[in-house]
């Protein structure tokens, strides 16, 4: 099946081919507008078993559609959904071997817990005794054990999250789609229950597709990441991959932001790049990676906060390899133990600041307007494709 | 916000039941004359046996009536449920139309339908089921027809409130975790908008227990009910203690079975689906 579908998966994406044995899902090109608006935009790409894979992306960036296309709750305009090598693009949601945790939880407010996660079995038709065991395994599973008589209207938010975890693993489904599982929760509880369902998913075996915007949920969670942006897919990648080899500016700022700088590749000669900064310095240093465009092309520098070391006037420099930009201490904000500074570069462009974090212990030599040194390795600059549309 | 309403409730609902409840203790003299003496002579006519059989005639034409708005209610609701703006609006006010033209206009056009002459006639013969024209006037059936047509809006109306509330992603839910089509009516859509259902079927069994008008342009002797027996006390008789002490029998068991629904509610008994 990989074969059949090679062709127009190769025109989709630039995915490698997925493994012989085939993904369980596979998603390839598809295109979805509501009304004029084009939401999704051409995505394609695949799940296997037992895999954890978010969908990562700012706000209206096409995740929840995405999400409902694979649940069957919204037809593609064009593109397939292949579900363990079968064509179900067309298939309604209650026919797919597929459940969804909801965003809002979507708990039967009519049921109590046990009728809740019960639901799925008994329209599968079981039988009582093994319901019974079924659910009291799951609740088991998210520690809800004791609350089965118990109305879903009378829980915690985070209660209200385990038991639609339990609902929708009760079935014993190969896939499970989560939509912003954690976003009602506050952050500590948020932090606890990330260990919690990787934990589950990991025990379970089940494949994920979680979707969510936080960039530190993903990177905590995921086995894979696909970044999306505007409704197309800006990277797919192990967390580090995203992190540290980022495609695109906007994938090197999203994750984990990033100084985005323009600049321009002048040169390049036995391995060292030469590249003007915002047409104004120029800096030239070692690279290994393959350059994103041809000589004499703009192309997107980008340098993350916590890479850049802020140096004053007599201090020494950050020994080993780096490039070194002047620049003035222009404003500082103080985040608990860091501070995080803001530097003004190049003295044409004004918009160029640099924000980068000092450490505490260097507090009280700040004075904004003080002219520092702004140490950056040449391992942490990174060259990108110029920002497209 | 309290105040404004209980006065509004004290003066539009207390203060009429109470003066129809002390009207129907009191005796009448002479020419339907009002004499302050504490009798309970009304009350005891009023549950005399003869007119049993018009109130069990009056629950049952109100309970079909409210069946027939249920069941004919109930796919209007839900159809218009899953319509927006403009579309719906239309729907809502072709469904608001009995309320709209009067009352004697929409009964007199009944006649002319129902009658030997009229359509269903006609259209009975066309259909070769009938071989001569017949006048369905005078029957239970024409009576029922006209509390349906008058009362099928506050059926629809509250349904469509409580079917309209459900959110969608608890019928995605159930389609998520297999349920079909009618499955998931059955055991999302459906128990959530029971409140719509109870709503609609006190909002229409009442005003069809009290109801005169269809009876008296549609029916015959044969279909007096309640209503009728109390407008004649006040319209025509001239007894209005005997028609208090009726109307209070009629409000008294409307709501002894309001406050018996009250205590199974409490008690959960419309709920769930009580599998273990
Ligand atoms: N049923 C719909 N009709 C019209 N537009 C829609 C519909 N559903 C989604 N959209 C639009 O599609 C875009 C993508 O929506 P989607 O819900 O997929 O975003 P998302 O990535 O899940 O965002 P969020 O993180 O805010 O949940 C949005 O601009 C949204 O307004
Ligand atoms: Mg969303």
């Amino acid at each position: 099946m990989a074969d059949a579908s090679s062709s127009t998966q190769e025109l989709a994406s630039k995915e490698p081919k997925p493994p012989s044995a085939g993904p369980l899902l596979e998603v390839s090109g598809i295109v979805k507008s509501f009304g004029r608006t084009k939401v999704i935009a051409g995505v394609s790409f695949h799940v296997a078993a037992g895999e954890f894979l978010t969908l990562l992306g700012p706000s209206g960036c096409g995740k929840t559609t995405t999400l409902r296309i694979i649940a069957g709750f919204e037809q593609a305009d064009k593109g397939r959904v292949f579900l363990k090598g079968e064509d179900v693009t067309t298939r309604p949601p209650y026919l797919r071997d597929v459940h969804t945790v909801f965003q809002h939880y979507a708990l039967f407010p009519h049921y109590n817990v046990f009728d809740n996660v019960a639901f799925g079995l008994r329209i599968q038709k079981l039988p009582k005794r093994q319901i019974k065991t079924r659910v009291t395994e799951v609740l088991d599973l998210v520690k809800l054990s004791g609350y089965e008589k118990r109305r879903t209207t009378e829980m915690s938010g985070g209660q209200m999250q385990r038991i639609a975890l339990a609902r929708a693993l009760a079935g014993r489904p190969s896939l499970l789609l989560l939509d912003e599982p954690l976003g009602a929760l506050d952050l500590k509880l948020r932090r606890e229950m990330q260990l919690e369902l990787k934990a589950i998913q990991r025990r379970l075996g089940i494949a994920f597709i979680y979707v969510t915007h936080d960039q530190d949920e993903a990177m905590a969670m995921s086995d894979r990441i696909v970044v999306f942006h505007h409704g197309r897919i800006e990277q797919i990648g192990t967390p580090s991959e995203v992190y540290r080899k980022p495609k695109t500016s906007f994938v090197a700022d999203f994750m984990g932001s990033a100084n985005i700088l323009s600049g321009r590749l002048i040169g390049f000669k036995d391995g060292c790049v030469r590249i003007r900064l915002e047409d104004e310095v120029e800096v030239e240093f070692p690279y290994a990676d393959p350059l994103p465009v041809a000589q004499g092309q703009a192309l997107c520098v980008a340098i993350r906060p916590e890479r850049i070391s802020v140096r004053y006037e007599g201090d020494l420099p950050l020994r080993g390899s780096c490039v070194s930009l002047p620049a003035i201490l222009a404003d500082t904000v103080s985040l608990g133990d860091e501070t995080q500074m803001f530097l003004a570069f190049f003295k044409n462009s004004t918009k160029t600041v640099l924000s980068a974090t000092m450490e505490a212990r260097h507090q009280n030599e700040r004075r904004d307007g003080t002219p520092v040194w702004a140490d950056i390795r040449w391992r942490d600059i990174l060259l990108l494709e110029p920002e497209g549309e | 916000m309290l105040a404004p309403a209980s006065l509004w409730l004290l003066a539009f609902l207390i203060l009429p039941v109470a003066s129809l409840l002390i009207l129907g203790f009191t005796h009448r003299g002479a020419f339907g004359a009002c004499e302050w003496v504490f009798t309970w002579d009304n009350f005891r006519r009023a549950m005399d046996v003869k007119y049993l059989p018009i109130m069990l005639r009056t629950v049952s034409y109100a309970g079909t009536a409210t069946l027939l708005c249920l069941l004919l209610g109930y796919p209007l609701a839900y159809f218009l449920s899953f319509q927006a703006g403009k579309r719906r609006d239309l729907f809502l006010v072709l469904l608001m139309i009995p309320f709209w033209t009067s009352c004697l206009v929409a009964l007199y056009s009944w006649i002319i339908i129902l009658g030997r002459e009229g359509l269903i006639s006609h259209l009975l013969m066309r259909l070769g089921i009938i071989s001569k024209p017949a006048s369905f006037l005078g029957t239970p059936a024409a009576v029922i027809l006209g509390l349906v047509y008058f009362y099928l809006p506050f059926m629809v109306l509250p349904l469509y409130a409580a079917l309209e509330k459900i959110p969608r992603t608890y019928v995605e839910a159930a389609h998520d975790l297999g349920a079909g089509k009618f499955e998931a009516f059955r055991k999302v859509t459906f128990p959530l908008s029971m409140p719509g259902v109870m709503a609609g079927v006190i909002l229409t069994f009442v005003p069809c227990m009290g109801d005169f008008l269809s009876a008296d342009f549609l029916g015959s002797p044969r279909t007096y009910l309640v209503g009728n027996l109390i407008q004649n006390q006040f319209l025509m008789v001239q007894d209005w203690q005997f028609g208090s002490a009726l109307t209070s029998l009629i409000v008294l068991f409307l709501i002894t079975g309001l406050w018996a629904r009250h205590i199974f509610e409490e008690q959960g008994v419309f709920e769930g689906e009580g599998e273990e």
